[in-house]
C-alpha cells in the first residue's frame, strides 16, 4: 500500500457509499407503518386540548390516583381553575399537556414514592410527560423537587425551552433539586444526588453533563456549552421542605369544600381534590431530605461490585456475561467524584450504575480505587 | 409554512403520501450515515427501515427546533447505536483486525478502486476501535461534514463536548495507526482544524 495521508482516508470514506436496494427496503418499510397505529395528534393539538389549571393560594389537597397536591392556605383567594377536555374520572391526576400556574404562594405536588415537588407564586409549569418518568417543562418561575431513587432510567425531569427554542432538560435519577429560569437564565440548585443536564433525548436517558451535589449551576438554555457549576456549598440555596406544615394541613381539612371551580365543558369531570380521603402521613417536622429514604451506603469495592452486577442484565443475551473494570476516584468523604468504565458499561445499565456510584457509595478509602464488575445474564 | 414542514405536519397525523415524501427526500442521507456508523455491515437495509419506523413513530414529538434533517439524524444515530449495542452484547471482540481488513501490503491488489476499498475497510477498522461517542461524532464531523454545533443536537451534548470527543477522537486514531504494524503505512495527521476542536 502506497504511503498517505490520513485525510486521504478520509476522503476515501466520504467516497465510499451504500448500495441500498431501496426497492426492497420500500416494500418492507411501508408494509410495516401499514400496521403501525395512526400517529397521535401532534403535541400542540394535545395541548391546546389539556387542562389548564391555576393554583390559588389557598390549601387544597388533592389525593389523586397518583399526586396529592397542595397549596399553602389564604382561603380568600382560592381560584383553582380548570378546563378540561379529556380529564381522569375524579382525579387530581396530572395529565399530559396540564398548565400549572400558580398564582400565590407555594403548590406542593407529591406522587407518592415517586416525587415531591413545589413551585412557589408566579410559577407556570406545563406537564411533559405525565407517567413515568414526569416531565414538566418549566415556563416561568421555578420548581423545587424531592425524587426518590429508581432503580434504573429517569424518575423526574424540567425542561426548560430557550427563548431561542433550545430545549435543555434537567433528569434526575433520585435528589433533591431546585431549578428556577429567569428568561434563559436558568439556575439549578442540587443538594442530593445526581442530575443530567442535556437536551431531552427521543428515547432513553438524558445524556449530558452529569452534575453531583452539592451543586449550583447556572446555564443559558440557549447555550448548554456555557454551564457553569459551582460545587462551593455555600453557594448552593439550601433546600425547602416540600410539605405543608401539620398547621396548614389541619387548616385544608377543616375547609367546606375543595378548592376547584369548574368553569368548563361540565361534561368533563372537573380537577376535584378530595379532601382528606388520603390523609398525608404526619408532614409536621419533616423536612425535604426525609422523603427520600435514607440509602443504605456501599461501604467496599465488593459491595459495589456486587450491586453494579445487578444492572443491565436483562440486556444480555441468555447465558452471556459482560465483563468490565471500573476506576473510581473516591473523595475524602467516601463519595465518588468520579467513575470509567473500562471496556464501557452496557448503555442499558448506565442508568443503574450511575445510581450504584453517585448515590449509594460510600467507600472507606479515598481516592484511586478499581472495582471489577460482571454481570451475568439473568 | 415551508413544503417540508407541511410534509411533516401530515406525516405526523398519519397520512402515508406526505411520510412517502419526507422519506424519499431523507432515506440517501440516512443510508450513508447508517452505512457509514456500521462500517458498511450488511445489516445497513434493515436498519435504514428501522430509522424510518422510528422517525414514523415519533414525528409526532418533532418540536421544530432543529432542522428535520438533524432530527431524522438524532434518530438515525440512536438506531444505529442501539442495533450496534445489540451486537456487542454478543461476545465477538477483538483486538485483531478481521482478515478482510488487514491490508494487503504486497501491492497486489487488482485496481485503484479495490486499493481503495481496502483502505476504507482498514480505516473503518481503526474507527471501530473508538469508543462509541467518539466514533461518532467523529463520522458525523469528518466524514458527514456536520457542524459541530448540529452534531452537538444530534448527540444531545454541548458543543463543547462535541469538540473535546472530536479532539480526542483524532489523537487516538493517530495512536491506533501508530501501534498498528499493517496501518503504519497510512499514518498521518489531520491537517485542518486541529487546534481549533482542541478542547
Amino acid at each position: 500500500m502506497k504511503k498517505f495521508e490520513l485525510d486521504d482516508l478520509v476522503r476515501d470514506a466520504k467516497k465510499d457509499a451504500p448500495d441500498v436496494d431501496w426497492k426492497t427496503v420500500d416494500e418492507k418499510l411501508f408494509a410495516r407503518l401499514e400496521k403501525e397505529p395512526t400517529p397521535l395528534a401532534p403535541r400542540e393539538e394535545i395541548r391546546g386540548g389539556g387542562r389548564v389549571v391555576w393554583i390559588g393560594a389557598a390549601l387544597s389537597l388533592a389525593a389523586a390516583a397518583a399526586a396529592l397536591v397542595f397549596v399553602h392556605p389564604s382561603r380568600e383567594s382560592v381560584d383553582t381553575h380548570v378546563e378540561t377536555a379529556a380529564m381522569e374520572s375524579g382525579h387530581g391526576a396530572l395529565a399530559l399537556g396540564d398548565r400549572i400556574d400558580v398564582t400565590q404562594d407555594v403548590a406542593y405536588f407529591d406522587s407518592p414514592g415517586k416525587v415531591r415537588w413545589s413551585a412557589p407564586r408566579g410559577s407556570v409549569l406545563r406537564v411533559e410527560h405525565a407517567s413515568s418518568p414526569l416531565v414538566l417543562s418549566l415556563e416561568h418561575g421555578a420548581a423545587e423537587a424531592q425524587v426518590t431513587p429508581v432503580p434504573s432510567g429517569e424518575a423526574f425531569a424540567i425542561d426548560v425551552t430557550a427563548s431561542s427554542g433550545a430545549v435543555v432538560r434537567v433528569a434526575v435519577h433520585g435528589t433533591h433539586l431546585r431549578v428556577a429560569r429567569d428568561g434563559d437564565n436558568v439556575t439549578i440548585d442540587l443538594t442530593e444526588g445526581v442530575v443530567s443536564i442535556g437536551a431531552p433525548p427521543r428515547r432513553g436517558s438524558t445524556i449530558g453533563t452529569l452534575v453531583t451535589a452539592p451543586a449550583h449551576v447556572e446555564l443559558d438554555a440557549r447555550d448548554l456549552a456555557a454551564i457553569r457549576v459551582d460545587h462551593e456549598p455555600s453557594s448552593v440555596r439550601p433546600a425547602e421542605s416540600l410539605t405543608p406544615s401539620q398547621a396548614e394541613v389541619q387548616t385544608a381539612l377543616l375547609s367546606p369544600s375543595p378548592i376547584v371551580h369548574e368553569t368548563t365543558d361540565t361534561a368533563h369531570e372537573p380537577l376535584r381534590p378530595q379532601l382528606a380521603l388520603t390523609q398525608p402521613k404526619s408532614h409536621a417536622g419533616t423536612n425535604a431530605t426525609t422523603v427520600s429514604p435514607e440509602p443504605q451506603w456501599l461501604t467496599t469495592p465488593d459491595e459495589m461490585a456486587a450491586a453494579l452486577s445487578e444492572c443491565g442484565r436483562d440486556a444480555l443475551a441468555p447465558h452471556e456475561t459482560f465483563s468490565t473494570s471500573l476506576a473510581l476516584t473516591v473523595r475524602d468523604d467516601g463519595t465518588i467524584d468520579r467513575g470509567r468504565f473500562t471496556p464501557p458499561l452496557l448503555p442499558e445499565a448506565r442508568d443503574c450504575a450511575d445510581s450504584v456510584i453517585y448515590r449509594r457509595t460510600k467507600l472507606a478509602t479515598p481516592g484511586a480505587v478499581t472495582v471489577p464488575v460482571r454481570i451475568v445474564a439473568r | 409554512m415551508t413544503e417540508e414542514s407541511d410534509l411533516i405536519a401530515r406525516a405526523a397525523k398519519g397520512e402515508t403520501a406526505a411520510f412517502r415524501a419526507l422519506y424519499q427526500r431523507h432515506r440517501n442521507d440516512v443510508a450513508r450515515l447508517v452505512y457509514r456508523m456500521l462500517n458498511g455491515s450488511a445489516d445497513v437495509d434493515d436498519v435504514v427501515q428501522e430509522v424510518f419506523v422510528q422517525v414514523f413513530r415519533s414525528l409526532k414529538d418533532f418540536r421544530g427546533q432543529s432542522k428535520f434533517s438533524t432530527w431524522v439524524h438524532r434518530v438515525g444515530v440512536n438506531v444505529v447505536l442501539m442495533h450496534r449495542r445489540a451486537a456487542r452484547s454478543r461476545p465477538t471482540y477483538t483486538e485483531e483486525l478481521p482478515p478482510e481488513h488487514t491490508a494487503d501490503e504486497g501491492g497486489v491488489l487488482p485496481d485503484e478502486d479495490a486499493e481503495r476499498r481496502a483502505r476504507v475497510r482498514v480505516f473503518a477498522a481503526l474507527l471501530d476501535k473508538l469508543a462509541e461517542k467518539k466514533r461518532t461524532v467523529f463520522i458525523l464531523h469528518e466524514i458527514e461534514g456536520i457542524s459541530p454545533q448540529e452534531i452537538a443536537t444530534i448527540v444531545g451534548a454541548p458543543v463543547l463536548t462535541v469538540r473535546t470527543r472530536l479532539f480526542y477522537a483524532r489523537r487516538e486514531l493517530e495512536e491506533l495507526m501508530e501501534s498498528e504494524p499493517a496501518l503504519a503505512a497510512v499514518r498521518g495527521t489531520f491537517s485542518r482544524n486541529d487546534k481549533e476542536d482542541e478542547p
